[in-house]
């Protein structure tokens, strides 16, 4: 019933953990949400299977999930240190402390749970819980829980990939194996090989679960294998599901029946015990009834004893004799080793052992009961002669029928253990024992001396065994080895007879049965594998027998044909390819015909066609000629359109300059104009004509916006001449020295008026011809400017022959022109400094006039500026001699 | 009251003549001779009309009425433009755009100058 329950229990547990995987699996994209999942779910089932446990006091299980628990904790904490150890190179140096802490707590809560858990199994196997309580296992569960989210927290941080998900199984296959060898080492943790196997095995499932994709990955792998490797795939895993499960139902059922068989046995050996035990102590009980029936020996005790009491020799010598037949009655009944005779007063008159003589006995069993008739003790431990012992009594009645006493005797309990460890078809392992109810072994057992009375035995079937309750099957002994065994109870003897034998001795044949079977099995499995080999290879030759022909056809082998005889579908398959084969030959031949009489009229109209090709040839020829003069007028034409474009650009870009040259010709003029006009208006007024500050300081202003206007259009007519080409020029002979002086006396004026020095260079040059008076125009601007913008210090005029030209430089020690002013200096209307523009006058068009004037004589002007020194420079054809007057046109 | 004009014009002989003229008509007239120095006063004053020049060297007219429409404190100010050129339709537009109260053409008359001025600070 128990049983039945906890395979429902285990089912149930299995389906539900099957939905619960499926549910997990559709949560993808956050693995540490799954393996939390994962743990939460068994840790659910666990608390599940404890639940049922305790609910069904399923208590030999109860062992095991206790021991599960403990493996489990130990896997844990190998997992953790695992991962510890296989990250620490990885981790980040912040992480290293908080992660110690965590592996050192678990250490210490290993530790403390273990201490626990190795506390609750005494000496003799038996579980005793310290605490009592399924809480503690549950909080170490919830522990060892809290320790896996940690270490699935910290697996988040460093998603894992298919290598690390290999170390952990790895790691579940050492665990399993450690569980392994710790079975062959240790009997007794055999429990924890099976606890740590279902471990490894719902950890490895659960890993299988979470990685499933892994999983399809494998099934896509297995649709892609060949033929022959789904059939060998095939075969081999059908062998090897129907080996493992002939295997394992034919091992149960032997077990089963060995069990059985055992059982049988051990109980008939325990009858067998029983009945010696019997035999043996009615004996005991017989032999001691045969003295007190002795009439001699009981009238000789009751007269001698009795009467001569009062003579203490008397009395002596009696007592001797008395003494005498007892020890030669114990010494030829060899069982005894004492044989004492308890007066009516309930003291001990008389003893074999003659240090027992007078202790009273009046509250022992064996008094009292003896009295009424024969009695048995139990075994027991007496504290009157110190050791454990057995005292069979019977009352002694005179001829009249009266009692007079009670003759007991001690059995020698050896003789008693060694009829239990005699070994009557008990192999080597098997043995009998008595227990007593206080639980104590009474008889002595084969493999550990001493143990009686001190040896005390719980477990669960001795507890049924001494509430009367006879049982049969399987438990741990008293030395922690797992037996198999048979507990009666004995209702006259109030003991528990235990017969039992080892498990790997009982189950020794079927040990032998599993390694055949294991041989059996792996047999079937590689005949399998070369069956698989075998039907894999037929069904490939033929394919591909079939796939060669078929390639063959593909590159035009018509008509040829393929014989396979396998009688199957590929048969069927390789005939109709066949039929195929022998009906493309004829088409192929119809084909060929008709490809030839089509090729026949190809030729012919080919033919034509090519004659006709010729001529055009020479059509296209002479169309091509007449192409390459249009070509090449083509081109012309395109690059006089470019050329015309440009001119477009650069008049476009001229007509802008225009625009914008008149705008500000027209602010130039009409604001001396404007001033003209309204200061006359002004002037109109006799107010302002009457007052004779006002009336001056606006004649002033009209003279000198006059004089502006004036300098303007005289400006703006040379630069027209100058734009038009029509600028004359008058060449006559002339001096450096000359020009210089003239230009000295020009700017005298000024230059005395700031203050200035106005120095003149000039080297031995021979007289030239030049328009004197336009050189002049040129130098003295240039000159105005310098006194313009210079405050103090000098200006310096030189005038210098190289090569063929002649120099005229203009320096000064001025502010010097504001670098990004340089590049536009030549411009029309072009003012470094507008502000300064106004203190000091002028246009804004007189370099450029300059530059105009210089040009259109066949020379150029440069200049270079840093404040301090201002450097103007000109050169001009050094012409020695001229025919006529000359004049230049020029367009700028 | 006395009504404050601004007027702001890089050719000093034309701020002379626009003074003179004002004067007898009795305004009281603040100069600037560039964009600079005019967005400086009228950070202190608020005058009641600016008259600008469009043609001048740094800040040209136009820029320094944008800046003005750019300042809360004087997007609001009256302002007649001095130029050379009448404007064309697209010119006019972009007069209208910049809130310009009036434009005077140079040359001009003065007595139109000072029919202008009051007109335009008769307007709202």
């Amino acid at each position: 019933m128990r049983e039945t329950y906890l395979w429902l229990a285990g089912l149930a547990v299995l389906v539900s953990l099957f939905l619960i995987f499926q549910i997990i699996q559709r949560l993808k994209g956050n693995r540490s949400l799954r393996y939390l999942l994962v743990a939460a779910i068994i840790a659910f089932f666990w608390q599940a299977a404890e639940f049922i446990n305790v609910l069904l006091q399923l208590d030999e299980y109860a062992i095991i999930y206790m021991r599960l628990e403990y493996s489990f904790g130990l896997v844990m904490l190998c997992l953790v240190l695992f991962f510890f150890l296989s990250y620490y190179g990885r981790m980040k140096k912040m992480h290293i402390v908080p992660i110690s802490v965590v592996v050192v707590a678990l250490v210490v809560l290993a530790l403390f749970t273990d201490r626990l858990i190795a506390g609750v199994f005494n000496e003799g196997g038996v579980y005793i819980p310290i605490f009592g309580d399924f809480f503690w296992i549950g909080a170490m569960w919830y522990f060892y829980l809290l320790g896996s989210i940690v270490l699935l927290i910290f697996i988040r941080g460093n998603e894992t990939n298919r290598k690390e998900k290999s170390f952990l199984l790895f790691g579940i296959a050492i665990s399993a194996c450690l569980g392994m060898v710790s079975d062959m080492l240790f009997p007794y943790f055999g429990i924890m090989s099976v606890s740590l196997g279902g471990i490894s095995m719902v950890m490895a499932l659960s890993w299988i679960v979470v990685s499933i994709d892994d999983f399809y990955f494998i099934k896509a792998h297995f649709s892609r294998f060949s033929l022959g490797g789904k059939v060998r795939v095939m075969i081999i895993s059908t062998a090897i599901l129907l080996t493992v499960l002939l295997v394992f139902s034919s091992y149960i059922i032997s077990k089963k029946a060995i069990e059985e068989r055992v059982l049988s046995q051990l109980d008939s050996v325990s009858y067998l015990k029983e009945s010696s035990l019997n035999e043996f102590l009615l004996e005991q009980i017989n032999d001691l009834k045969s003295i007190a029936g002795d009439e001699s020996f009981v009238s000789f005790y009751e007269t001698k004893y009795h009467t001569l009491s009062d003579n203490l020799s008397e009395h002596a010598y009696a007592h001797d004799l008395a003494r005498k037949q007892l020890s030669a009655f114990m010494e030829e009944e060899e069982n005894y080793e004492e044989v004492f005779i308890v007066g009516v007063d309930g003291l001990i008159h008389l003893s074999t052992s003659p240090s027992l003589e007078k202790k009273n006995v009046a509250q022992e069993s064996f008094f009292i009961e003896g009295k009424k008739g024969v009695y048995v003790t139990n075994p027991y431990y007496s504290l009157m002669v110190q050791h454990d012992t057995m005292v069979v009594s019977a009352p002694m009645i005179n001829s009249q029928g009266s009692l007079i006493s009670v003759i007991g005797g001690r059995v020698d309990l050896s003789a008693v253990s060694s009829l239990m460890t005699q070994r009557t078809g008990l192999g080597d392992t098997g043995e009998t024992y008595l227990v007593n109810n206080y639980n104590y072994m009474i008889t002595s057992s084969r493999f550990q001396e001493g143990l009686e009375f001190k040896k005390a035995i719980y477990s669960d079937v001795i507890k049924d065994c001494l509430m009367g309750k006879d049982s049969k099957g399987t438990h741990i002994n008293y030395l922690g080895t797992p037996v198999i065994g048979v507990y009666r109870w004995m209702p006259q003897r109030k003991m528990c007879i235990v017969s039992e034998i080892s498990q790997s001795e009982a189950f020794m044949p079927i040990t032998r049965l599993r390694n055949v079977l294991f041989l059996v099995g792996s047999g079937l499995i590689v005949v399998f594998f070369f069956i698989s080999l075998y039907f894999s290879r037929m069904l490939t030759k033929q394919m591909n027998k079939l796939l060669s022909f078929t390639e063959s056809i593909s590159k035009g082998n018509f008509g040829e044909t393929v014989s396979i005889n396998s009688g199957d579908e590929i048969e069927d398959l390789a005939r109709s390819f066949n039929i195929m084969s022998v009906e493309l030959k004829k088409y192929d031949s119809d084909l060929k015909k008709h490809q030839m009489a089509l090729e026949k009229t190809v030729s012919k109209r080919t033919n034509d066609l090519q004659e006709k090709i010729g001529e055009l040839e020479r059509t296209k020829r002479a169309i091509m000629n007449i192409l390459e003069d249009t070509n090449q007028t083509n081109t012309e034409l395109s690059k006089a359109r470019e050329e015309l474009r440009n001119n477009i650009d650069k008049l476009n870009a001229m007509n802008k300059n225009k625009d914008e040259f008149i705008s500000i010709t027209a602010h130039e003029l009409k604001t001396p104009l404007t001033s003209i006009k309204g200061f006359s208006e002004l002037l109109k007024n006799e107010s302002v004509l009457n007052n004779k500050e006002q009336r001056d300081k606006y004649f002033n202003i009209i003279i000198e916006d006059t004089q502006r206007l004036s300098k303007l259009i005289t400006d703006m007519l040379d630069l027209t001449r100058l734009d038009l080409g029509t600028m004359k020029f008058f060449f006559e002979k002339t001096t450096a020295e000359e020009m210089l002086e003239q230009l000295k006396n020009l700017s005298e004026l000024q230059v005395k008026a700031k203050g200035l020095k106005f120095i003149c260079k000039t080297e031995k040059i021979p007289g030239f011809y030049a328009d004197k008076s336009r050189l002049t125009q040129v130098l003295s601007n240039l000159v105005n400017n310098s006194i313009k913008y210079t405050e103090k210090g000098s200006i310096i005029v030189s005038a210098f022959k190289k090569e063929d030209y002649i120099h005229f430089s203009v320096v000064d020690t001025g502010v010097g022109i504001p670098k990004d002013a340089q590049p536009n200096l030549f411009q029309r209307f072009y003012q470094a400094d507008s502000s300064y523009t106004r203190k000091v006058g002028g246009s804004g068009l007189g370099l450029s006039i300059c530059k105009g004037i210089v040009e259109a004589m066949g020379g150029s002007i440069w200049f270079r500026s840093v404040p301090g020194n201002t450097h103007f420079e000109l050169k001009l054809k050094y012409l020695q001699r001229i025919g006529k007057e000359k004049t230049e046109t020029k367009v700028i | 009251m006395v009504k404050k004009i601004l007027i702001v014009d890089d050719e000093p002989h034309i701020l002379e003549l626009i003074k003179a003229v004002l004067e007898v008509e009795k305004f009281e007239i603040i100069t600037a001779t560039n964009g600079v120095e005019a967005l400086k006063k009228l950070e202190a004053v608020t005058p009641d009309l600016v008259i600008l020049d469009m043609m001048m060297p740094g800040m040209s007219g136009r820029e320094v009425c944008e800046s003005i429409r750019k300042n809360p404190k004087t997007k609001n100010q009256k302002v007649i433009f001095l130029t050379v050129a009448r404007f064309s339709e697209t010119g006019k537009k972009v007069l209208d755009d910049m809130k310009v109260s009036d434009y005077i053409t140079k040359p001009f008359e003065t007595k139109d100058l000072v029919t202008r001025i009051n007109s335009v600070l008769k307007s709202k």
